[in-house]
């Protein structure tokens, strides 16, 4: 008999995910989060997640980080299977989780050592770390501890930390979620600037409908929980480099995001209204 | 609503023609056609034969799929000066498959004017490729360019919005107003442009992608005078009408049982016992319900399409004009 043996590999593809639920199990019974996700992202492109509280959105990103196991399905990266954290997935969360006991540098070095200490002598490992707060734009800041400095500032440290492990995948989880309207505008250009630069493939999650649209190449929407599951996606087809001013009078922009929050707060809006 | 007004109404489709591979399968002849006002365009027509890859329905036989032509002139299309002489500006040809093997091609033309407010389109899925399903192609008329901007970008899952939710069913699937419903996913920019029904049928085609056909019309220009769902009993044997819509009378009910189509009767049950879409100019005179109701709305005519999936009958739509 013959056999085809070679699998076609798309190189472009970063990250696969393939039918995977996700169920917690309660004390009234099994809780269905998710259900039927099917994803793919692609090398280079920035995707985010949106949906009401409750509809499994960081659940969802949790699974891709490997903080959690899917109860069922599978989820490849750069077509090798996902079974827990590791450096070629950086995360960067709300709460910026730096260690408040060291500096600024040091707490990109501690994320730097644990991928590139094997390869790299120290000198070489400092200037990764240095390159990332300088890619943020903290190389001010290097010896500051994480208490002297502002919440701006601790996410970019936290963004310099996670690139600085050149992941595969940037994860963020309401990176911005804590910040001040102007802080977190001016964080929004900065991550697009980095984005940019490095070429890095982001998913990201979101309550932000503008944020979505400034940022994404894709928006996933996904439906109310439990059992939730991605409705729709968006395609978002705006030139880069992208600029919040002249966006805000731009017809195809206002289209997107008048589709997102119709999705949200007509077609999916009942949360809401129980609440 | 007064049916008078109603039929009064230009449809959204305007004319509906059958294409039936010949005894030896080498060309598609004329089988059937409703043309309405459009009869130098019937005349045409019924003369003659498509060969594979041949003019439209010849496309969508070789292509093995739904065809959305929005320009006639220049395209592989052979009666162009004739559907312009009649005002018609699209053609969708819809191929009937039974498994590998092609039943009929169903051909319509949609007209396109100043108070026209309405959009085809096809979606599809590759599950090879993908478990979006996205815009293949779609007529917008001169008035719907916000509506097209969004439809080109959005892609639905499985069972979400209609084409999702045609896809998942293998059913036709029908709302009558957008803008309330939470299953159109385009809701806000479908009532910018007037688009206020939707009527989503799947396609039977051949190989493993998936089509629906999206029709999108205004209440003004409906896409058909009445539409209405059959579905076969579990042998096969009897038709059963699930619901529908009339723009004379609303909502129509589903059938209690007893007003059922026996296979092989009138223009429905001779599109389930074919698998062949079929055109009854005489809609007041087919038995049953179908004739009943084309009596009180003053419906003339009804068009069964058979909506097949992997050589199965899972239903037979029926349009009235």
């Amino acid at each position: 008999m013959l056999v085809n043996a070679t699998p076609s590999i798309n190189t472009r593809r970063t990250l696969q995910i393939q039918d995977v639920g996700m169920v917690f199990p309660t004390k009234r019974g099994p809780f269905v989060a998710l259900r039927d996700i099917n994803l793919e992202v692609q090398r280079g492109e920035f995707v985010t997640l949106i949906g009401h509280s409750g509809c499994g959105k960081s659940t969802l990103l949790n699974l891709v980080a490997g903080l959690t196991t899917p109860s069922s399905g599978i989820m490849l990266l750069q077509e090798r299977e996902l079974t827990g954290p590791g450096p070629d997935r950086g995360v960067v969360f709300q709460n910026h989780s730096l260690l408040p006991w060291l500096s600024c540098l040091d707490n990109v070095l501690l994320a730097v050592e644990r991928v590139f200490s094997e390869k790299e002598g120290k000198a070489q490992l400092r200037e990764r770390a240095l390159a990332a707060l300088d890619l943020v734009g903290m190389s001010h800041a290097v010896a500051k501890r994480p208490h002297e400095i502002s919440g701006g500032m601790k996410q970019r440290v936290g963004i310099a930390r996670a690139l600085a492990m050149e992941p595969k995948m940037l994860l963020m989880d309401e990176p911005f979620g804590a910040l001040d309207a102007l802080t977190r505008a001016r964080l929004q250009d900065e991550l697009m600037k980095i984005v940019a630069t490095t070429g890095a493939t982001v998913m990201m999650v979101t309550h932000d409908v503008d944020e979505a649209v400034l940022l994404s190449d894709r928006i996933v929407m996904m439906t109310n929980g439990p059992a939730a599951t991605i409705g729709e996606v968006l395609r978002v087809d705006l030139p880069r480099p992208r600029v919040r001013v002249a966006l805000a009078e731009n017809r195809d922009y206002v289209q997107y995001r008048k589709e997102v929050i119709d999705f949200l707060y007509t077609r999916h809006s009942h949360v809401e209204k129980a609440a | 609503m007064d049916a008078a007004v109603v039929t009064s109404k230009k449809t959204f489709i305007r004319v509906v023609e059958v294409w039936v591979p010949s005894n030896d399968r080498s060309t598609l002849e004329f089988s059937a056609g409703l043309y309405g006002s459009a009869k130098r365009f019937g005349a045409t027509s019924r003369q003659m034969c498509f060969g594979l890859g041949e003019g439209l329905p010849g496309q969508a036989w070789l292509e093995g799929r739904p065809i959305v032509l929005k320009q006639f002139a220049g395209a592989n299309f052979r009666r162009t000066q004739a559907a312009h002489a009649e005002g018609l500006t699209c053609g969708i040809a819809l191929p009937v498959f039974a498994g590998d093997f092609l039943t009929a091609v169903l051909v319509i033309f949609c007209g396109d004017d100043e108070a026209h407010a309405g959009a085809i389109e096809l979606w599809s899925n590759d599950p090879a490729a993908s478990k979006d399903m996205t815009l293949d192609d779609g007529y917008y008329g001169s008035t719907a360019d916000a509506f097209e901007f969004i439809s080109r970008r959005t892609a639905f899952r499985q069972g979400h919005g209609l084409p999702g939710l045609a896809w998942e069913s293998r059913l036709p699937v029908f709302q009558e107003d957008l803008g309330k419903g939470e299953r159109f996913l385009r809701a806000d920019s479908a009532i910018k442009v007037g688009i206020n029904r939707g009527f989503v049928l799947p396609c039977a085609t051949r190989g493993a992608s998936t089509f629906v056909m999206a029709f999108l019309s205004a209440m003004a220009t409906p896409i058909v005078r009445r539409f209405e769902t059959w579905l076969p009993d579990a042998d096969g044997e009897r038709l059963t009408r699930s619901g529908g819509f009339c723009e004379a009378t609303g909502t129509v009910p589903a059938g209690d049982g007893h007003d059922f189509i026996e296979r092989g009767q009138g223009t429905l049950g001779r599109a389930a016992f074919t698998g062949v879409p079929m055109v009854g100019e005489s809609a007041a005179s087919e038995p049953g319900l179908v004739g009943a109701a084309a009596t009180a709305a003053g419906l003339d005519a009804v068009v069964a399409v058979p909506v097949l999936h992997d050589g199965r009958l899972r239903a037979v739509v029926a349009w009235y004009f």
